[in-house]
């Protein structure tokens, strides 16, 4: 064009943080948006860590990205990635932040949540893998005498929530 | 009466608005076209547009590409409220398909801009308050950042990286995967 390009960068940057929380709240929900863009500069950062822009960016976007899954493995539940780079976020990223002992059984994941079963220490396990966050809960006597069936994640449906990057 | 409607379309299509752009250019332009933007709407409901809306923070150039989008939302939704009661159901749905198409391709020919004027059609947009073309030019800029490392993101935008070592070194840290 004739105006060239100096004068279109010069002016090529968004003077009012309302506009650019605007576009960037157009921005792909995947993972790895928001940490790059705010590793852009001070201004980027300040806007996109911002926990009102977060709740905004989240509620527009309703439905988080799934991420991966996990599966049972000997030792402990593997994060498997099913996106793709940049956005495939490394196993170890989500490992759990204690062994279970040698006899555990998957119980399953809803909304963000893992829940496990560890039956040698006779409680169960709710870890959140984003957050790192977990609580063991021991079993109820009841448990220990094996009149009941393992069927905890259907309880995850309650009051958990999603969350994003 | 057919007469009396036609006559209310005629009056409805003479009511005309005159914006005037910073560096002082009159545009005429339909009612249908103007209340696209809030602003306008509120204004002419107000009454405060005889004489002309002054638009100081819109500059010709731009004002011009603001009234090419507005004129031609303003007759897709026409044209939308027009043909239903003419059209069966399924030929309503392929205009109604037809109407969208044509949009979209208006906007994907009319985001064609450099960034420079992107910025300011998306400066207009907010002031004259068009959540359409607010919308469409926010996503074309997100769409520009989407997939692009910050380092790329700093240069398309020309943007200087201020962040200390430290800080840039700690958002690396904790999503280190995301620039891979």
């Amino acid at each position: 064009m004739s105006e060239g390009r100096h004068p279109s960068t010069a002016r090529a940057s968004l003077p009012d943080d309302d506009l650019l929380r605007e576009i960037f709240l157009r921005l792909p929900p995947l993972p790895s948006s928001l940490p790059r863009a705010s590793l852009v500069c001070k201004r980027w950062r300040r806007l996109l860590c911002d926990p009102a822009f977060l709740r905004t960016f989240r509620a527009r976007h309703h439905k988080p990205p799934m991420l991966g899954f996990f599966a049972a493995r000997a030792r402990e539940p593997l994060f498997i990635p099913t996106l793709s780079p940049p956005d495939r976020i490394p196993p170890a990223r989500f490992s759990l932040p204690q062994r279970l002992s040698n006899s555990w059984k998957f119980l399953g994941c809803r909304h963000g949540f893992v829940a496990c079963l560890d039956l040698n220490r006779m409680e169960a396990l709710v870890w959140k893998p984003v957050t790192g966050s977990h609580h063991h809960i021991p079993f109820p006597p009841e448990f220990h005498q094996n009149k009941c069936n393992y069927n905890g994640a259907e309880r995850l449906q309650v009051g958990a929530g999603a969350y994003w990057f | 009466m057919a007469s009396a409607g036609s006559g209310d379309e005629k009056a409805a299509a003479a009511a005309m608005i005159t914006l005037i752009s910073s560096d002082n250019e009159k545009f005429e332009v339909t009612e249908a076209t103007a209340t696209l933007s809030q602003t306008i709407r509120h204004m002419i409901e107000d009454g405060c547009t005889d004489g002309g809306v002054p638009l100081p923070n819109v500059t010709s150039k731009i004002l011009a590409r603001v009234i090419e989008y507005c004129k031609k939302h303003a007759t897709a939704a026409a044209g939308e409220e027009g043909s239903s009661s003419s059209f069966s159901d399924a030929a309503f749905l392929e205009v109604d398909r037809a109407f969208l198409e044509e949009l979209e391709e208006f906007d994907d020919a009319f985001l064609e801009v450099d960034r420079a004027t992107l910025f300011d059609l998306i400066l207009a947009a907010n002031y004259l308050d068009i959540k359409g073309l607010l919308n469409l030019t926010c996503q074309k800029v997100a769409d520009s950042v989407k997939g692009k490392t910050p380092e790329q993101i700093r240069e398309m935008y020309n943007i200087v990286n201020d962040l200390t070592p430290e800080e840039e070194a700690e958002i690396r840290r904790e999503t280190q995967w995301a620039f891979e």
